[in-house]
């Protein structure tokens, strides 16, 4: 029994706020400048040293001089005080401080709510599986905390408050997951600078020896896509993205600068049937690309129907009216045998056959001699380059010497190590210089499949470049020269062709896609991708879209007379357990503990071949088990006496918490028997 | 206003004495608890509404999925909040009774049903010091209330609010029980001249039965047997010896505390006589009580006591 003190937090509550704000800061902390990492060490040392009794809270001046100079701090790192990456730091720099002051239940509310509020920033930038159960995790601490904050005066419980939480959380859960599939979704009110698209890693439209290098750096995921039926074999897994037309003498881009003509002209959507001619079944898939923040797709060649929403170019690729921003899906189909732009413009021939004025002499040179002797076959002339890459001394490596000036000479003639991006510009290089049109084709090749599922996963180490050249009649064809110098880069995957250079995700220590060699976590992995997967697939890429999906299937239409008693019925049906619950469990009497203890004690007795009989006494009973079982009629007797006068000795006469004694008594008994 | 404010009290006070029957053993159930989001469930909702809001800016679905399960906890709240009440049976077990002015001590008893602990039940009249309690469930639990007694007579608190906002303080939930306890209010004593002194002023007619009240004081040595409550213990202290205070026939002095000699204003006759009873009581000496049209015969005891300061309390009332 306690008076009210409504000006302090009880201690229960203290320990739990203390764990709420420390796991809900947690996921911040990669994001974060290092200071608020120490002004979080600096802020709890402090609280704890007050919570033991040893400090006490710091001046108002020191305070707002923390205060004033995180917020400068932060001015000065983002330059704003708005927007989600400076106000989300701003928020974790306050809550942190918070700790400072944290006194009375009122502030202890704010903390719990500020607590919300930093959880639901660090979702905004990773919603994944482990985020968002983490997440769990912070809520569960949180209600904690808030339990523990109204348990009351002097009882401190700190596991009764969790109980307690849990239970709710739980019962929390369907309703939410009701209202979740039923509310309807609203479009953005206004326009927000989605999270984290300052520094995106991915594919740029230009290539540099060296750009794909870094990518494959990195596990971060790409795009999913699920097929409908088997997944196409590994060596047909090419992902385009865009074409590298344009060649400066060191970079390849995908255009030249002030040839806007040329672009708007490829732009343009594919003008005749002849253009696209598939020559077999068509492959239908639905990706689900991650944000990018460019504006092209990613798909197999070559693609055979039009995505909604974006655009097919002239030269094969896809492209939005927005660059995509959050996690975009899409369904394509695709003809992985076909035939592309079986005639080719003058004016788009012209374009890819262009090559700087002047440099890389040696290998103009030897691309002349070459077609000239193949007799100007360009399939010939192809196949004799590929058999160059396989049967030379080429290498295929991640860490390849550094080129000066003539950068194609210097590698195909003196080091001869590259990746994808040297070869492809090598070989688009030495096509055109023969007079063969042809463009670096940058995308990602391959991806984890997993066949169960029908899913391949691309990462971001998956990238890749190749070639195509245009030959008369046959149109484009795709020539891949890492295929020749690496097959297991194409057959397998990356991981494979340069295990033994041990450069894979070498500043990854902590990937796990760099531990593939080991079976059991490389199986654990898979099994995590695989919930990860029925996670995006069915949580959150749930949006209005699929909404409306669900409606059609389930409720037959979609009008907001429908939603409105859907969502009044799953709420009443919801509630109604809710409240039925509550009641069943009022109902029932309060069993006394010692009738409990004494009927479980009867139950045990039937072992020994003895039941009481209907309407027998307990010290009637007590009198045959002595007759009966001698052995155990000592501690029936202590059990039964104990029984007898709780039940029938007025408890006035006993002391605050008798019954507990006395339960714990009989149970000993009853373990002895 | 206060004419609106005061008939909307008594609708209010009507409405609910027939909710809620003043009873000394109330079980709150559904029809007896109330209950309403508090300030900080405010907020709370607020808080849904903005994480809500950056689902829907951000497109994010964990937003939304967050904004939701902070809507279903708020539901269940309601749920275990009005649980954490219901099924509690209050009983009033008795009132004390005190003087005008002190704390009366009420006690109660609480017995939770169901099966689980009763965190944070907080109990008070709205007057009084509120106090918070935990209940477990198959042990009463006894607790005593204190009220300031603000008037002379018979003193029901009115209604006691029972409320708790466990487990979240989102809301509360709340109850006014009417536990039927009525506690008795004597006089506040003042002190005053014992009406003997008025008396030997001429009042003769009056008080001639308590004429040998000058032999009362005469002192005797200490002799065993003597009461100990009648030792002179002045007197004793001083001379290092017991001395016993001599009672000549205090069975036939009869001392009547008379409505009559009192003087002023009712509660200070009252108060004066009041004092009177518990000095005489404390001198263990017989008094009589004369009230108008009660007359209650001299005695002494904690039996007769209490008899005249309940017809104190309740005279002219």
């Amino acid at each position: 029994m306690s008076t009210l003190n409504p000006n302090q937090i009880p201690r229960t509550a203290l320990f739990w706020l203390l764990a709420c704000q420390l796991l809900a800061v947690l996921p911040h902390f990669g994001r974060l400048p290092i200071w608020v990492l120490l002004l979080a060490i600096v802020c709890t040392s402090w609280r704890l040293m007050i919570f033991t009794g040893r400090w006490s809270y710091p001046p108002f001046w020191l305070k707002s001089m923390l205060l004033l100079s995180a917020v400068a701090a932060i001015q000065w790192r983002y330059h704003s005080l708005v927007g989600l990456d400076a106000g989300g730091c701003l928020l974790v720099a306050a809550f942190i401080l918070k700790l400072l002051e944290m006194k009375s239940p009122r502030d202890a509310y704010l903390v719990i709510f500020l607590s919300c509020f930093v959880v639901v920033i660090a979702l905004l930038y990773d919603q994944s599986l482990v985020s968002s159960s983490f997440a769990m995790l912070n809520f569960l601490v949180i209600v904690a905390a808030a339990v523990g904050l109204n348990q009351g005066g002097l009882r401190e419980r700190p596991l009764a408050a969790a109980r307690k939480a849990t239970v709710m959380l739980l019962q929390a859960i369907p309703l939410a997951i009701i209202l979740f599939v039923l509310v309807p979704r609203v479009p953005p009110l206004w326009s927000v600078e989605p999270p984290g698209s300052q520094a995106r890693t991915g594919l740029s439209n230009s290539m540099a020896p060296g750009d794909i290098a870094q990518l494959t750096q990195s596990d971060e995921l790409v795009f999913r896509a699920t097929f409908e039926g088997a997944v196409p074999e590994q060596r047909n897994l090419y992902w385009r993205a865009l074409n590298l037309s344009y060649f400066d003498g060191r970079r390849w881009s995908e255009r030249p600068v002030n040839q806007g003509q040329i672009e708007y002209r490829l732009k343009a959507p594919p003008s005749a049937a002849r253009d696209r001619v598939a020559l077999g079944s068509a492959v239908d898939y639905r990706v689900i690309l991650e944000p990018t923040d460019q504006r092209w797709l990613f798909a197999l060649d070559m693609v055979s129907s039009s995505v909604q929403g974006a655009t097919l170019t002239r030269d094969s690729r896809l492209l939005t009216p927005d660059t995509v921003e959050r996690r975009f899906s899409y369904a394509v189909q695709s003809a992985l045998d076909y035939r592309l732009d079986s005639e080719l413009d003058s004016w788009i021939r012209e374009f890819y056959l262009q090559l700087p004025d002047a440099g890389d002499p040696r290998t103009r040179e030897f691309a002349r001699d070459l077609y000239r002797s193949v007799n100007e076959d360009g399939l010939q002339f192809v196949q004799s380059l590929m058999t160059r890459f396989r049967e030379q001394e080429y290498f295929y490596t991640l860490r390849p010497p550094v080129l000066r000036d003539d950068t194609i000479d210097g590698f195909l003639f003196e080091s001869r190590r590259g990746f994808c991006a040297h070869y492809a510009g090598a070989f688009v290089f030495l096509a055109r210089a023969a007079g063969i049109p042809a463009r670096v084709v940058v995308g990602y090749q391959g991806g984890e499949v997993n066949p169960e599922l029908s899913v391949v996963q691309v990462r971001q180490f998956d990238a890749h470049a190749w070639a195509e050249v245009w030959l008369p009649e046959q149109g484009w064809l795709r020539v891949d020269p890492t295929a020749a110098v690496a097959p297991d880069r194409i057959e397998q995957n990356l991981q494979q062709a340069v295990a033994e250079e041990g450069s894979f995700l070498e500043n990854e220590l902590f990937s796990a896609h760099r531990y593939q060699g080991i079976p059991l976590l490389s199986r654990l992995r898979l099994q995590l991708d695989m919930l990860e997967y029925y996670w995006h697939q069915n949580v959150l890429d749930f949006d209005q879209q699929r909404q409306q999906g669900f409606w059609q299937d389930w409720l037959g239409g979609v009008d907001i007379g429908r939603v409105v008693i859907a969502l009044l019925v799953a709420a009443a049906i919801t509630l109604g357990a809710l409240g039925g619950w509550g009641w069943w469990s009022q109902r029932l009497p309060a069993r006394d503990p010692i009738v409990s203890a004494y009927l479980l004690f009867c139950r045990r007795l039937e072992r020994y071949g003895l039941t009481r009989e209907q309407g027998e006494g307990p010290l009637d009973f007590l009198k045959r088990i002595q007759d009966q079982q001698p052995d155990i009629a000592k501690n029936a007797e202590h059990l039964t006496r104990l029984y007898v006068n709780a039940q029938y000795v007025s408890s006035a006469q006993h002391k605050a918490g008798w019954k507990k004694q006395r339960v714990k008594a009989m149970k000993r008994i009853i373990r002895r028997l | 206003m206060p004419g609106i404010r005061n008939k909307l009290r008594t609708l209010f006070n009507g409405w609910i004495s027939r909710r809620i029957p003043a009873h000394s053993r109330v079980t709150l159930n559904h029809r007896r608890i109330f209950i309403v989001p508090t300030r900080t469930g405010y907020l709370f909702l607020l808080l849904i509404a903005a994480v809500f809001l950056a689902g829907v800016n951000y497109q994010n679905s964990m937003s939304f999925a967050v904004a939701f399960l902070l809507t279903s906890l708020f539901v269940v709240a309601i749920h275990h909040t009005y649980n954490n009440l219901a099924g509690l049976t209050l009983i009033g077990v008795r009132a004390g009774a005190g003087h005008l002015g002190d704390d009366l001590p009420f006690r109660l008893e609480l017995n939770a049903g169901g099966k689980v602990d009763r965190y944070a039940i907080e109990l008070g009249w709205p007057q009084g010091i509120q106090q918070s309690v935990t209940v477990v469930p198959g042990e009463a639990l006894p607790l005593t209330l204190y009220l300031p007694a603000p008037r002379r007579g018979i003193f029901r608190p009115g209604r006691l609010r029972v409320q708790t906002r466990y487990p979240l303080g989102l809301l509360v939930a709340w109850s006014w029980v009417d536990l039927d306890l009525a506690a008795l209010v004597y006089p506040r004593p003042l002190s005053a001249v014992l009406p003997a002194g008025v008396s030997s002023h001429g009042e003769g007619e009056l008080m001639d039965e308590v004429s040998g009240v000058d032999d009362f004081s005469s002192i005797r040595e200490y002799q065993p047997g003597d009461a100990l409550n009648h030792l002179a213990w002045k007197q004793s202290s001083r001379h290092q010896q017991l001395f016993t205070k001599e009672f000549v026939s205090s069975r036939e002095r009869r001392l009547w505390l008379d409505w009559e000699v009192t003087t002023g204003h009712v509660e200070i006759r009252l108060s004066h006589l009041c004092y009177w009873c518990l000095q005489a009581e404390r001198e263990q000496e017989d008094y009589g009580l004369r009230l108008p049209g009660i007359e209650i015969a001299p005695s002494h005891g904690q039996h007769h006591l209490e008899h005249c300061l309940k017809a104190l309390a309740l005279c002219q009332l």
